[in-house]
């Protein structure tokens, strides 16, 4: 290594490089964890909340009233709509570590099951589907943050705090792309009256291929104070209004970095202007400042391209350890990495840099070698 | 290799009301290898001439030419690319750099660890006397074996000039013996300027240079005997 690679200079500057090294690097990992621990708390608030209305328009009934044959016939006649089946929605716990939250439990007709699980693509990973009254077959990741098996009651006549309604018995575990559960059919009582009467309680509409959002736009006129409509637009409004607050916390994220750059700053800048002796002597022995420059440009960048390796690598290990098992073992979705995880984390070095290398260049174009001489 | 001074004048804060003449009317020329001692009082612009020849500062008006190149027709970056290729400097304070060893600091002019390199900078610091301290930190020098291992980093290019401003002001009578005895020696491969204000340090100088108030007032040559 020639004496005045930027190599050397590391190997004989361990604790300065380190010290340096060290904020960023620390920067990049709580920035990391920070921004996939939102990531993983949104996805899986999602998850359990909205991913299904990626395939079905609900609508039901406010508090204890019913459909009327307007909206039941408005919605058979609509162009966008391939299949309406009667559904009796209920809400379970769903608790994810930052964000307490429901998922959806569909009462359904036993005739109607096998065709709503294969347009969310959810099948049986264990045990059977509900037959019998006030049986249960729920998501896996709703078995995973409830801590429920096959076997075990759930319902707030088992626990006060679960917003489902009465005591099911869980005999079916059910995986697929959505959170979906569902109960025994709801409707054994109404067997012989017509489909309208059963719609009344509630309903699902599945849109035809590719008209989700048309679908989506039709029936929402339908939607009143006794009357809920639940489509996805509906649903990405209300997660853009929870948003805005991460939008705050992303704000607190980048002033933490600025704050933190010009800490560094200061004292990279301190580290080179010691060295100003250094520096005007090699321009007195005839190195151009250009050379000195690109010199310190090399020493700046190499040290904070290294810090952004290493501080990305120990970032994603730490969320796979600390996001996998806060989320993995609660029923959410982890997020490892996620884009705006790695933006973030490039602007701290990045930032750094400019910053760094501003004065420094000025006061690098400045240094008079006379002046350094006969300072000493 | 041979230097050419032509009226030369250096003015200190040209754009200030106060004004310091460096140097005034300064006329001078020389050439070959030899030791060329230049000396006067504090103050009395000798570091001024020497910075003018090195290149380190640009004369107010005249000229300086150094084996028939004239400053005055170079950049900034053509005069660092002659020091780095033609000059060698020893100052009074030793500036080497404190992070890295006595080896590497040595070849830091030729910024190269090739073992030819290596091998001639240990080669140097032998003959100063100081092979044994190549991997040491200069804080773990003693003052007069820092300006050694600054006089190896000054021969390491093979210089045709070395340029030494007051390089013995800072050590004891002994080291400042050696080291006037090392840059001796060297006046057989170069020209050596020594700026000083210490006149026993200049016995065996075959030029001397008197300079009073920025301008010289007597060139001495060992040979002749003196000139106005």
């Amino acid at each position: 290594m020639s004496p005045l690679s930027t190599l050397k200079f590391i190997k004989n500057n361990k604790r300065h490089t380190f010290s340096s090294a060290l904020a960023i690097v620390t920067a990049i990992v709580f920035l990391f964890i920070f921004e996939c621990f939102i990531e993983s708390m949104m996805q899986s608030a999602y998850y359990a909340t909205a991913s299904v209305l990626e395939r079905q328009i609900e609508i039901s009934p406010a508090g204890s009233k019913t459909l009327n044959e307007n909206i039941i016939s408005g919605v058979k006649s609509s162009a966008d709509i391939e299949k309406i089946i009667p559904a009796l929605t209920q809400e379970t716990a769903f608790n994810i570590f930052g964000a307490g939250g429901t998922t959806q439990v569909y009462g359904l007709r036993s005739s109607d099951v096998s065709y709503f699980l294969r347009q969310h693509g959810s099948k049986l990973k264990e045990g059977r589907l509900p037959i019998s009254k006030d049986e249960i077959a729920i998501d896996m990741h709703v078995s995973k943050n409830r801590k429920l098996k096959i076997g075990d009651s759930m319902g707030n006549k088992v626990d006060k705090l679960d917003s489902l309604a009465g005591k099911y018995t869980v005999v079916g575990i059910l995986e697929g792309i959505d959170c979906v559960s569902i109960t025994s059919d709801p409707f054994t009582d109404l067997k012989n009256v017509d489909e309208n009467t059963i719609l009344e309680n509630g309903l699902i509409a599945f849109p035809k291929p590719g008209r989700l959002e048309a679908a989506g736009n039709d029936l929402k006129q339908y939607s009143n104070e006794d009357v809920n409509v639940y489509t996805l637009s509906w649903m990405n409004s209300i997660f853009d209004d929870s948003v805005e607050s991460i939008k705050v916390m992303d704000t607190i994220a980048i002033i933490a970095i600025i704050v933190m750059a010009v800490c560094l700053v200061c004292s990279k800048y301190a580290q080179f202007y010691n060295r100003k002796a250094e520096f005007g002597i090699l321009y007195a022995m005839g190195f151009s400042r250009k050379s000195i420059m690109l010199r310190a440009l090399r020493e700046v960048m190499m040290v904070n391209l290294g810090s952004f390796i290493i501080g990305l690598s120990l970032g994603i290990l730490s969320c796979v350890f600390i996001i996998g098992d806060l989320y993995s073992k609660s029923g959410g979705l982890p997020v490892f990495i996620c884009e705006k995880a790695v933006v973030l984390s490039i602007i701290a070095p990045l930032f750094t840099t400019l910053f760094t290398l501003i004065p420094v260049f000025r006061m690098l174009s400045s240094v008079d070698p006379v002046t350094v001489i006969e300072a000493n | 290799m041979e230097f050419n001074i032509e009226k030369l004048n250096l003015i200190y804060d040209m754009d200030k009301a106060a004004q310091t003449i460096g140097l005034r009317d300064v006329n001078l020329a020389l050439s070959g290898n030899r030791l060329v001692g230049i000396l006067g009082p504090s103050g009395s612009g000798k570091s001024s001439l020497l910075y003018c020849m090195a290149g380190l500062r640009r004369q107010t008006s005249g000229n300086v030419s150094f084996e028939g190149h004239s400053y005055k027709d170079m950049s900034t970056a053509k005069l660092a690319a002659l020091r780095r290729s033609d000059f060698g400097f020893v100052f009074q304070r030793h500036f080497l750099v404190e992070y890295m060893t006595i080896l590497d600091n040595v070849l830091t002019p030729v910024n190269a660890s090739s073992k030819k390199m290596r091998d001639k900078a240990l080669n140097l610091l032998g003959r100063l006397g100081i092979e044994e301290l190549a991997n040491k930190k200069p804080h773990q020098l003693s003052g007069g074996q820092r300006q050694k291992a600054a006089i190896a980093r000054a021969l390491i290019n093979e210089p045709k000039v070395i340029f030494g401003d007051e390089p013995t002001a800072s050590l004891d009578h002994a080291s400042a013996r050696e080291v006037m005895k090392l840059l001796d020696e060297y006046k057989q491969n170069a020209m050596v300027l020594i700026v000083t204000h210490d006149e026993s340090i200049l016995d065996n100088a075959d030029t001397i240079i008197r300079i009073w108030d920025g301008a010289i007032s007597s060139v001495q040559n060992k040979e002749e005997g003196a000139t106005a």
